[in-house]
């Protein structure tokens, strides 16, 4: 798979996309600045998925390869949301997408779903506390990012959200090692931390967004089918939790479904690949 | 909603018991194991419960579902003793030797979701992988299908009364054919189904020995998921609006058995009562063979 690289709106943003059928367009989640965070968590998916499916994975606003945001008000689930829905738009123009988002991707492809200026089939969520009720305490803490280590800090950060037997696939390492060594990646974790637009900005969007965004979907519901995948042993979000956010869809529609995988964190896309690719290319290919 | 609900019917004798199947596909045997228990004035269950999931699943399984010991159109226990689930789990476990499918896939719901998960328990070498579906009678706490059904104002063993239950357990009525409804009713008037029926009422066997028994056996079968686990890869289904299986008594089962057994997974389905495998077949369906393809 080839890297692509397309300007949205000034924003230099970075795309992987193979296969052909339905788009599936896969959303990451994690923190603007967090190496952990860009579309190399779906790697082990994509190949899986594009056997039947145009799967696109991209980096979102100011993760990955994608370049920063240019205001600091910009950093934001919102921005990243309307940075993504401009990418989509691009590449698909009028065709109907499916959306497979994880933990903070949920809130962009929620505002998808919402928004209405993209056609979308369905929509899957992988471990998200972004979007799950109950649990705001625990959105994750900001963890060191430049430790003199960087291999064991970035296996560290992996494996303090993963099950204990969970093995963390080398690629993902790797590709967060060399994420790490980014400037502009550097700048925008170092505004995140040393500007605190953290708390400032980015966490308090989060907050007031996820109010509206359970508002927006007890009125008017999320207007697809939706698939909650979850890791069972992810110390973010409990199953419990996942029940609470199926219940909130289910209010508007009739075709929502949690499916639970024992021995699995917050990274089942990571921990069990094939297990995930295989439930994925069900769903999916029953809309 | 039009229904098949014509099926090959065949009848094999287990340890002197006639009892009745039905069979369709080719491939790894997999068998389906309806709820209810023998006695039950109010409903029967039969084979045909799974008339929405068999013709799907058949391409690649052999899908076999059977009428468990005195229900549906299988004969009845011929000993008082025998009144009891334990009894009703060696006639599956016996069946399933009988027909010579071991070791078979396991689908059980509700009770026989216990008679499921028993099985690999217990019949380790019968049971290549077990899905226990909406089954409050597995998981812990209390049941409280008895005041769910306490206004049932139709007199016993009447189809009317049977119908009334499967209502009451569902969410929407979609699913409920009436072909369907007529072969449980024939079940329920049956000369075999009321004569267990009679002696269990007759002897009060529910409250003296089946439901005591059940409820020791069931702190047995909880201990020993605690300890030991069950060997085979689980799939636990549930619905969201079954008022006698609250989902987080379902959750509560899911992790007990995740504990000891990674290959455990659960899957939630909204907008359906008891019978999920009914009210949402395709996603209950399209669960079960994505399940069982890997396994």
């Amino acid at each position: 798979m080839n890297e692509n690289w397309i300007d949205v709106s000034g924003v230099r943003t970075r795309y992987l996309i193979a296969g052909d059928g339905e788009p599936v367009v896969l959303i990451h989640g994690g923190e603007i600045g967090a190496p952990e965070a860009s579309e190399a968590v779906w790697v082990p998916c994509v190949n899986a998925l594009a056997r039947q499916f145009q799967v696109l994975a991209f980096d979102r606003l100011g993760m990955g390869g994608t370049a920063p945001p240019k205001y600091d008000e910009d950093y934001t689930l919102a921005a990243s949301a309307a940075h993504a829905q401009q990418l989509i738009a691009a590449l698909f123009e009028a065709r109907a997408v499916h959306l497979v988002a994880h933990g903070s991707g949920a809130r962009i492809a929620f505002e998808i779903c919402l928004g209405g200026a993209i056609r979308v089939h369905s929509c899957t969520i992988l471990n998200s506390a972004t979007v799950t009720p109950g649990v705001m305490e625990v959105v994750p803490r900001p963890r060191s990012t430049d430790a003199r280590e960087p291999r064991a800090q970035i296996c560290e950060n992996f494996r303090a959200l993963m099950a204990p037997q969970s093995r963390i696939p080398d690629a993902a390492i790797e590709a967060a090692l060399t994420l790490r060594a980014v400037d502009s990646l550097a700048e925008a974790r170092r505004k995140m931390r040393d500007e605190d637009l953290r708390t400032r900005i980015y966490l308090k969007e989060l907050g007031a967004g996820r109010g509206a965004l359970f508002r927006r979907i007890k009125e008017q519901g999320v207007g697809v089918p939706v698939l909650l995948l979850n890791g069972a042993d992810d110390p973010l979000v409990s199953a419990e939790c996942a029940a609470l956010l199926l219940q909130a869809l289910a209010e508007k529609r009739h075709d929502i479904e949690l499916h639970l995988l024992a021995g699995c964190g917050h990274y089942p896309q990571l921990e069990a690949p094939e297990t995930v690719s295989d439930l994925l290319a069900a769903f999916l290919g029953a809309i | 909603m039009a229904q098949r609900t014509q099926f090959t019917e065949s009848w094999v004798g287990v340890a002197g018991i006639r009892t009745r199947y039905i069979a369709e596909g080719a491939g790894e045997p997999l068998l389906f194991i309806h709820g209810g228990h023998f006695g039950d004035m109010n409903s029967a269950e039969c084979a045909e419960v799974w008339n929405l999931t068999i013709p799907d699943l058949a391409s690649h399984w052999r899908c076999v579902a059977l009428d468990r010991l005195g229900q549906g159109f299988t004969e009845g226990p011929k000993d008082e003793a025998a009144f009891t689930m334990a009894a009703s789990v060696r006639h599956v476990a016996d069946f399933v030797r009988a027909i010579d499918i071991a070791p078979c896939h396991v689908v059980g719901h509700s009770r026989g979701g216990y008679v499921a998960a028993r099985l690999a328990l217990d019949h380790p070498a019968l049971v290549r992988s077990c899905t226990i579906v909406s089954s409050n009678t597995i998981a812990p706490g209390p049941a409280s299908n008895e005041i769910v059904f306490a206004d049932n104002p139709h007199r016993p063993f009447s189809a009317e009364r049977a119908r009334f239950v499967v209502e009451r357990y569902s969410y929407s009525i979609a699913h409920i054919d009436e072909a369907w409804l007529a072969i449980r009713a024939r079940a329920l008037q049956s000369q075999t189904y009321r004569a267990a029926a009679q002696r269990m009422a007759e002897r009060a066997l529910y409250l003296t020995q089946f439901s005591p028994q059940l409820e020791d056996d069931r702190h047995d079968l909880l201990d020993r998921i605690a300890r030991d686990g069950l060997r085979q890869p689980t799939l636990v289904v549930w619905s969201g609006n079954d008022a006698t299986a609250p989902v987080a008594v379902g959750l509560d089962l899911f992790r007990r058995l995740a504990a000891r057994q990674q290959r455990t997974e659960f899957h939630l389905l909204n907008a359906t009562g008891h019978y999920c495998y009914r009210e949402r077949a395709p996603e209950f369906n399209r669960t079960l063979r994505d399940f069982l393809g890997r396994v």
